[in-house]
């Protein structure tokens, strides 16, 4: 998957800050942590990581800090606000919503 | 700082983008890539660095300046791209906004526009002139609209409340000023000041200096003058040597001490002053008559500037009792003790023509205002169709994730570029409409000079103006295309929002329609109305008049020598080829000036003194029969009257009646109660009412003494000439008679009477034409707006009304459904106007004569003028409906 309108809609978002709940990353940090955890179904690019980052860094929901790799490059580290948080608490109950109300539609299918 | 923020996060993004990449080379070096393979392959996906800049820019909404000069830059693109659309709604606006720039200029000139003086905030109006006209001798009202010089000295010597009063002519008009050292003559607007006219207005000179109060003490002692900026760059052509000159001013040689400042021009709207002089120096200015000492001669207005700290009403409640000390201890009787004097800020000067025009110009703003709102739901119907037309790739936008916060900023930026041109198109056809508008008015207002140029504030106005409309007809179209159900989108039930836009599209076309019933009704009422005025009967018959206004007396006629330049002018002009008859009167026929006095008669049951108040016209031999004015009891003045100087007068009905009721008027006496002009006069003859001041003058009690044993001094005269054939004709034979016989007269104006009377129906004429086109351009746009909706309507009907020709409709029946259609959004549009149109129609009522606001005929008219229209405007589509091929029709389905 490399096109964000296949996702649907905020689903980007919420890998996102899933993704950094357990501590800073830069963006291929981020990137990489996705694709493993999902075994390649999404995979990211900068094109569609880069302007998700900076809307959720524009809503104070991210905060990016430069910050040095151990091989002396630098990156920028993203960290989860506060803000952050509760937004991906409210985000996770939303998916979960969808996701049961889904399953169940598919349930009855079969 | 904005910027450098900018900058800071685009060099922030650079580098972040480039870390990104070193990363991915380096973690495909370590799996042991070459170094190109490694890069080739952290550039895979990876669609260039400028484009994820650019989506996060994207991405940082209300970035501000940056995404919306882009979102400019996207707007004109588009607009460029359709150009019969972009060139539609910019005429449409400009049309819109040029009519109400131009009204707008208009009020800016005449109602809103600040003296050029230090603190004009703290300048008061003692006396408004322009509230009652100038020149209006009579005491009918308490209120005081001008002062006697004698009075203004009284009151500056005593004041206490300002640190400066000053007096000025209160009606100056253009003379003949001739340059003294060549002979060169100059027509100028001559203003008699006082000395205190420059300080306390707080302006410094141009150049030279200006009179001061110690040069107005000595009665022609200081022949002195100050011109005007533009005088002095018309008539001197700006050489500073102007100052030192010398001009001929009446009987006087005046030297030229000073230029006024380039934006100062008088303290009168409407009526710039060319030369200043000290009041002092009236005997020499104006010379034969002496205003400076009677107590009587009330032609001054006066303004004054507050003492810091001070308030108007502090002023008022001071002025007030220092008025009645003064009228007190000049003994004058009871009745007179009670004038007094109002107080009115003075920051925009004094003005006649404010009072003439602020209604009939908040009448026509309102008006222009509401082509502007028609124009508007053209627009907004015209962007729906655009929009709608994107509606695939707004669908895409949002669907990608795009806000709908850009998506409605980028429509309405395109609105607001719209509207920005129409603007700007709008201020040019407002440049040619002013400038027609004031030289329709200067034709009948003497002397008018209005400072038009475009100031800040009518800036200002279209800038917010075109905004707003911008806004207003870029919003809706915006708010509905972008109306997220993004999953109903997907679903594709592109049918039903074409439906809901159809509908929003026919109820801008209904209000439209309502729009234009009001704008139309309010024209038909104006209109009607002028021709009542038009057409009411003077109780005369004024088509074949000449009136020759003249001013013997400042050229020194008095006593015997005026009745017999009298007589020998009406010898000479009953003589003139085509002469049917001539006589004089002091005022002339439809002129602004009038007179009425207090009096007292004998044999009349009438005997309180409230009621005995009667207004008066001198008139000469032959008056009423000259003008066709009935005499329907005793007889009119004649020759031998003239001759013997007989103290005898003419009474209207009205007078009669208010009177004499069930008595016989003739023989009784009449006095004329004005103390200093005292007067009795023998009533001979009884007159039809006639209306020779206006048409829409009320019938009064009127008196007729004669020109040859006057009330008071007469100043002004006015001679009468019936012709038989066009009045205009004789107009240089009566020049030419009078400059024979008097040379050194001044000759006011030769005009006939129906010239004069449109003069002086100058703001109902201006009123119902202006009214008259806006109506038409309103009427006009809301038909192009139901032309548009119904041209949408039969396209997307195409393959329906194909299906009912093949099942046998015949096209008259499809045409008939059409405009039954079309038939329903007008009824719909009146029923909303007319309630509307009867309130607006309250706004009207001190503009109508002869006519009621919902006067029903008017209405009905104006329902069916629109019913007309706006089926030729559905007309045309519902023709080509009716010719549609059922076989084509069909197929293309």
């Amino acid at each position: 998957m490399n096109s964000p309108s296949d996702l649907l809609p905020g689903t980007l978002d919420l890998l996102i800050l899933r993704t950094l709940e357990h501590g800073p990353l830069h963006g291929v940090g981020i990137a990489d942590r996705i694709e493993q955890t999902t075994k390649g179904v999404f995979v990211i690019g900068p094109g569609s990581l880069f302007p998700a980052l900076h809307r959720l860094a524009a809503r104070g929901w991210l905060d990016g800090q430069w910050g040095e790799l151990e091989t002396g490059r630098r990156a920028r580290f993203y960290t989860l606000t506060r803000g952050g948080r509760a937004r991906l608490t409210e985000e996770k109950r939303n998916w979960k919503r969808v996701f049961t109300a889904m399953n169940q539609v598919l349930a009855e299918e079969t | 700082m904005f910027w450098r923020r900018n900058r800071d996060r685009d060099r922030d993004l650079d580098e972040e983008v480039q870390s990104w990449f070193d990363i991915r080379v380096s973690q495909h070096r370590s799996c042991g890539m070459s170094p190109e393979g490694a890069r080739r392959e952290a550039r895979r996906g990876f669609y260039g660095p400028e484009q994820v800049k650019q989506q996060v820019r994207e991405e940082r909404r209300g970035a501000g300046l940056e995404s919306i000069l882009r979102d400019i830059r996207y707007a004109s693109r588009a607009l460029r791209k359709s150009p019969g659309f972009t060139a539609v709604a910019v005429l449409t606006l400009g049309l819109g906004m040029g009519a109400n720039t131009a009204i707008f200029s208009l009020i800016n000139a005449v109602m809103l526009r600040i003296l050029p003086v230090s603190h004009p905030e703290q300048l008061v109006l003692l006396t408004d002139p322009g509230s009652s006209g100038v020149d209006v001798e009579t005491t009918e009202s308490d209120v005081r609209d001008l002062l006697a010089y004698a009075e203004f000295t009284e009151l500056r010597d005593r004041t206490q409340v300002f640190s400066g009063l000053f007096a000025a002519e209160s009606d100056p008009r253009p003379i003949d000023v001739y340059s003294a050292d060549q002979h060169q003559l100059h027509r100028a607007r001559l203003q008699l000041v006082s000395g205190e006219f420059f300080s306390v207005l707080g302006i410094g000179p141009a150049g030279g200096q200006f009179f001061t109060a110690a040069q107005d003490r000595v009665p022609g002692a200081n022949p002195v003058a100050v011109i005007s900026w533009n005088f002095w760059q018309r008539d001197f052509a700006g050489d500073p040597a102007a100052v030192g000159r010398t001009l001929r001013i009446g009987q006087g040689t005046f030297q030229i001490i000073g230029i006024a400042p380039e934006n100062f021009r008088g303290i009168q709207v409407g009526a710039d002053s060319d030369v200043w002089v000290p009041i002092t120096m009236q005997a020499q200015a104006i010379p034969g008559r002496d205003y400076l000492t009677p107590h009587d001669t009330l032609w001054l207005q006066v303004m004054g500037r507050l003492k810091p700290g001070i308030s108007i009403e502090a002023a008022q409640s001071s002025i007030t009792v220092t008025m009645r000390q003064m009228l007190e201890a000049w003994r004058l009787p009871a009745k007179f003790l009670n004038q007094r004097l109002v107080l009115h800020p003075g920051a925009k000067g004094a003005s006649d023509l404010r009072d003439r025009f602020a209604d009939p110009l908040l009448i026509l703003m309102g008006m222009v205002g509401l082509v502007l709102l028609i124009a508007c739901a053209n627009i907004a119907n015209l962007m729906l169709a655009r929009v709608n037309a994107r509606h695939r790739e707004i669908e895409v936008r949002m669907a990608l994730g795009a806000a709908r916060f850009r998506l409605i900023r980028q429509i309405m930026t395109e609105s607001v570029l719209i509207a920005c041109l129409g603007g700007m198109l709008g201020t040019a056809f407002a440049w040619l409409g002013t400038r027609a508008l004031v030289a329709f008015a200067s034709a009948s207002i003497t002397g008018l000079s209005l400072d038009m140029h475009s100031d800040l504030r009518v800036f200002l106005f279209t800038a917010a103006a075109s905004l707003l409309t911008g806004i207003l007809f870029g919003f809706t179209p915006a708010l509905r295309e972008t109306r997220g159900d993004r999953a109903q989108s997907l679903a594709g039930s592109q049918r039903g929002a074409s439906t809901a836009r159809l509908r929003g599209r026919r109820v801008l076309v209904v209000a439209q329609i309502a729009l234009s019933v009001v704008l139309v009704t309010g024209a038909a009422l104006l209109a009607r109305s002028l021709r009542n005025v038009l057409s009411e009967s003077t109780g005369f018959d004024h088509s074949h008049l000449l009136l020759i206004g003249v001013d013997p007396v400042s050229t020194g006629y008095k006593g015997a020598a005026l009745r017999f330049f009298f007589q020998n002018v009406l010898d000479g002009l009953n003589r003139l080829p085509g002469a049917a008859g001539a006589t004089l009167a002091n005022t002339g026929l439809f002129g602004g000036g009038d007179s009425g006095d207090e009096v007292s008669l004998d044999g009349s049951p009438v005997h309180d003194k409230n009621d005995l108040h009667a207004r008066w016209t001198l008139v000469g031999p032959h008056y009423f029969s000259t003008l066709g004015v009935p005499i329907t009891r005793g007889r009119e003045l004649d020759d031998s009257d003239a001759a013997r100087a007989t103290q005898f007068c003419v009474v209207n009905e009205a007078f009669a009646r208010t009177y004499y009721p069930n008595l016989d008027p003739i023989g009784h006496h009449i006095t004329d109660e004005y103390p200093t002009t005292r007067e009795t006069y023998e009533i001979i003859g009884v007159a039809a009412n006639a209306k020779e001041h206006s048409p829409r003058e009320r019938e009064v009690p009127r008196f007729y003494p004669t020109m040859f044993h006057p009330i008071g001094t007469v100043y002004a005269t006015t001679f009468l000439l019936r012709t038989n054939g066009d009045p205009a004709a004789a107009a240089s034979a009566a020049r030419a008679l009078l400059r024979s016989l008097a040379p050194t007269v001044n000759i006011n104006d030769i005009r006939t009477a129906d010239e004069q009377l449109s003069r002086r129906l100058v703001t109902q004429r201006l009123i119902a034409n202006l009214s008259g086109l806006f109506g038409l351009l309103g009427l006009f746009m809301a038909a192009i707006g139901l032309y548009g909706v119904m041209s949408y309507a039969i396209n997307r009907r195409t393959a329906e009304i194909g299906v009912r020709m093949a099942l046998g409709a015949s096209r008259p029946a499809v045409m008939g459904m059409i405009l039954r259609e079309t038939l329903w959004l007008v009824l719909g549009g009146i029923l909303i106007g007319v309630p509307c149109a009867l309130a607006a129609g309250r706004l009207l009522k001190g503009m109508l004569f002869g006519i009621q606001a919902n006067d029903p005929v008017t209405l009905t008219v104006t329902a069916a003028v629109i019913t007309i229209a706006c089926c030729i405007a559905a007309g045309v589509p519902a023709r080509r409906a009716s010719q549609i091929d059922p076989m084509n029709a069909l197929r293309c389905d």
